[in-house]
């Protein structure tokens, strides 16, 4: 009797231990730029995640959207870097070529993503020189158009416009029969993607394919610029010198806004104020082309890599990538897409639109660039300088920069 | 030659213990001001980014670069014209107002309270007051100046208003701080010296001018320096009202320093350029001294 139950505890011991062995939970870091509503989700969809899967363990870093960069550079460059991070498609080349991120090729076979289950220009956001990067979450519709349902009401206008003549005469009417302007723009790098969508609908882009020269200083390029600058200046339906065009927007002041899908939560706090949102018009060719970016997820470089990890990791992305069906932005899997969460939200409107989606050029020296085309459309939308000139003088600044 | 190094000896001895106080005090100096101001240097000798993993030595060419960089010369220029219209604006501003409230007068401490308080908010908070005060259409500012027939003024979107808008918001920000200093100076002022002028017949301005003013040299001439070394280095306030636009007009040298090291990726660049900015202060700061040192 003894003897049995020296044996049963024996056993006892060996099987306690055995299973606190296979318990033994991974813990990863993931730090992300999520604020907000989106935020809260992404808290939801971490825990969830959490409780079901015993042997890893998440904890999200939060640190706010515009210090976001600044602190993950640091992170990476100080070898403090969290074990999964989000890098956004524009900014993804400049961190790859400079050896920020892991190389994810082999984790992703292992992991049982594949090409074929994603939308294929947000898949592709996460290459660099044909090397996988990153995993996208998501598609940021980074510019729609926002329209006041009871302006257009005002001015006799049943369905918002879906191209240049009708939004220009749309806008005003709005501002004929309403007090409000035709118009609300923003300004700053929101111009700029806006400016960018028309380029692309307009048939130019910002640089050629092989990504070594500028191009939009020519008939397109010119005619896109145009477009924004006669807003303001020709049809005057556009206040040039609103500060806080969202706000503008949010109190009536405008008819239409021309912004990305992201500001929805600012302007659902204004309860008197109904209003709609769809893709922006097709303003050149019949072509809707609009900015896109994506949320990736990427491995920042570790100082020491640990496989168990990263394997962790992937399985997290695996699952999150899956489970986005109430997320804010266009879930990035195709599978996803097509539920009934997704159909019957805003999103679904956006869906037809997606063959459209454009994402800013893989340039390592992104920012320069941009920085060089904003500066020069700025100037052009005050009048400061004709569109020819800013053009030329945007052009030669990006060949420069690209010749470097 | 061994007496020289056994009276260093001694002597160090002796003071052995006013090392010791220090000793905590400059450990903090080179680990945290000493050492970045080296690093930074040897950064700027270099082409790299943030993350440090591709480090090439270039020698002097990151301070070559900037002589053809316009984007450099119209952040410097700005920047200049910043400090150019800040600081006087702020120092004859607070003289004013430390004058004012250097009396004895029902709500002083109230109203000391008002010029001071803007100070104890973070520049951000000041950065989104002045965006709600300068919107064009509805703030604050047009909807009065509209009453005198003025306006409407496109304060932050224009860039011949813009630089000018971001001074009157940190004035506004940092006068309080000089106001405190004016008036601990003007309380400094031996009260024999305006006892005395009173009995030779100096009052109300030719007093202000002949008395105040010129003992008040001392504090004038710290606070001067202290804005302008602030001024060189001001940030918070574009960064978040402008961004430094519209099309650059407001970019100032942190602006442009911020961004090449976090947008563009070039800290060495970034690094030469905090450089070039530490010079011009540190020429600034001792041109002044020495010049009012001289008077």
């Amino acid at each position: 009797m003894k003897r049995k139950i020296l044996v049963f505890l024996v056993l006892a011991c060996v099987l306690m231990t055995a299973s606190t062995a296979m318990a033994k939970t991974v813990s990863i870091t993931f730090r992300d730029l999520f604020s907000g509503p989106d935020s809260d989700l992404m808290d939801e969809m971490v825990a969830k995640f959490n409780e079901l899967h015993p042997h890893i363990h998440v904890e999200r870093q939060l640190t706010t959207w515009d210090n976001y960069y600044d602190q993950l550079q640091l992170a990476i460059g100080s070898g403090q870097a969290p074990d999964l991070a989000v890098v956004h498609t524009r900014w993804l080349p400049a961190f790859a070529a400079r050896n920020a991120l892991v190389p994810l090729d082999e984790y992703v076979q292992k992991a049982g993503l594949s090409s074929e289950a994603f939308i294929e220009a947000a898949w592709n956001g996460g290459f660099y020189k044909d090397v996988q990067y990153g995993i996208p979450l998501d598609i940021i519709v980074s510019v729609v158009l926002f329209y006041n349902e009871d302006l257009m009401a005002q001015a006799g206008i049943e369905n918002p416009p879906t191209n240049m003549e009708e939004f220009i005469s749309y806008a005003q009417q709005i501002q004929e029969k309403t007090d409000a302007w035709g118009v609300i723009l923003p300004g700053g790098y929101a111009a700029y993607r806006n400016f960018f969508s028309t380029l692309y609908q307009a048939g130019a882009s910002v640089v050629n394919e092989e990504g070594t020269a500028a191009n939009f200083n020519n008939d397109a390029g010119r005619a896109a610029l145009q477009f924004w600058v006669d807003l303001y200046h020709k049809y005057q339906v556009a206040p040039l010198d609103v500060t806080q065009p969202l706000e503008a927007f949010r109190l009536g002041r405008g008819g239409f806004y021309v912004d990305g899908v992201f500001n929805s939560p600012g302007l659902d706090a204004q309860e008197d104020l109904n209003y709609g949102v769809t893709t922006i018009p097709a303003f050149f060719n019949n072509n809707r082309s609009f900015f896109a970016n994506s949320h990736n997820f990427v491995i920042p470089r570790q100082r020491r890599l640990d496989p168990e990890k990263v394997e962790a990791a992937m399985e997290f992305v695996n699952w999150m990538v899956r489970n986005t069906h109430n997320w804010s932005a266009v879930p990035s899997l195709i599978e996803v897409t097509e539920t009934e969460e997704v159909l019957n939200s805003a999103r679904g409107q956006v869906l037809e639109q997606l063959p459209d989606l454009v994402y800013p050029p893989a340039l390592i020296d992104i920012g320069r660039v941009e920085t060089a085309i904003q500066e020069a459309m700025e100037a052009a939308l005050q009048g400061d300088i004709d569109v020819a000139t800013a053009l030329e003088r945007a052009e030669a600044e990006v060949n420069s920069i690209l010749g470097r | 030659m061994a007496k020289a190094k056994r009276s260093f000896y001694r002597s160090f001895k002796e003071n052995l213990t006013g090392y010791m106080f220090v000793l905590p005090y400059f450990c903090f100096f080179g680990l945290f001001t000493l050492y970045p101001i080296l690093q930074g240097f040897f950064m700027s000798l270099t082409e790299r980014d943030i993350f440090g993993f591709d480090i090439r030595f270039v020698g002097l060419k990151n301070y070559a670069q900037m002589l053809t960089d316009q984007r450099f010369w119209t952040a410097l220029k700005n920047t200049a014209s910043f400090t150019l219209m800040d600081v006087p604006t702020n120092v004859v501003l607070a003289i004013l107002l430390a004058t004012l409230l250097n009396r004895h007068f029902r709500g002083k401490e109230i109203s000391l309270s008002m010029v001071f308080f803007p100070r104890l908010l973070s520049i951000s908070v000041i950065a989104f007051i002045w965006l709600w005060l300068y919107e064009p259409e509805w703030g604050l500012l047009n909807h009065y100046l509209s009453f005198l027939g003025v306006g409407p003024i496109s304060w932050l979107r224009n860039p011949s208003v813009a630089l000018r808008a971001v001074v009157v918001a940190t004035v506004w920000w940092t006068v309080g701080n000089n106001v405190v200093l004016f008036m601990a100076g003007m309380q400094q002022i031996p009260t024999e010296v305006y006892e005395a002028a009173e009995l030779d017949g100096s009052v109300g301005l030719h007093r202000f001018f002949r008395i105040t003013l010129p003992l008040l040299r001392p504090t004038a001439q710290f606070v001067v320096i202290m804005q302008i070394i602030a001024s060189f280095q001001i940030f918070g306030q574009v960064n978040i009202m402008t961004g430094g636009g519209p099309a650059g007009a407001t970019r100032v040298l942190v602006q442009y320093i911020y961004e090449t090291g976090f947008s563009y990726f070039e800290m060495g660049y970034a690094a030469a350029l905090s450089y070039i900015l530490f010079l011009l202060i540190m020429v600034v700061s001792v041109i002044q001294l020495v010049w009012l040192r001289e008077r």
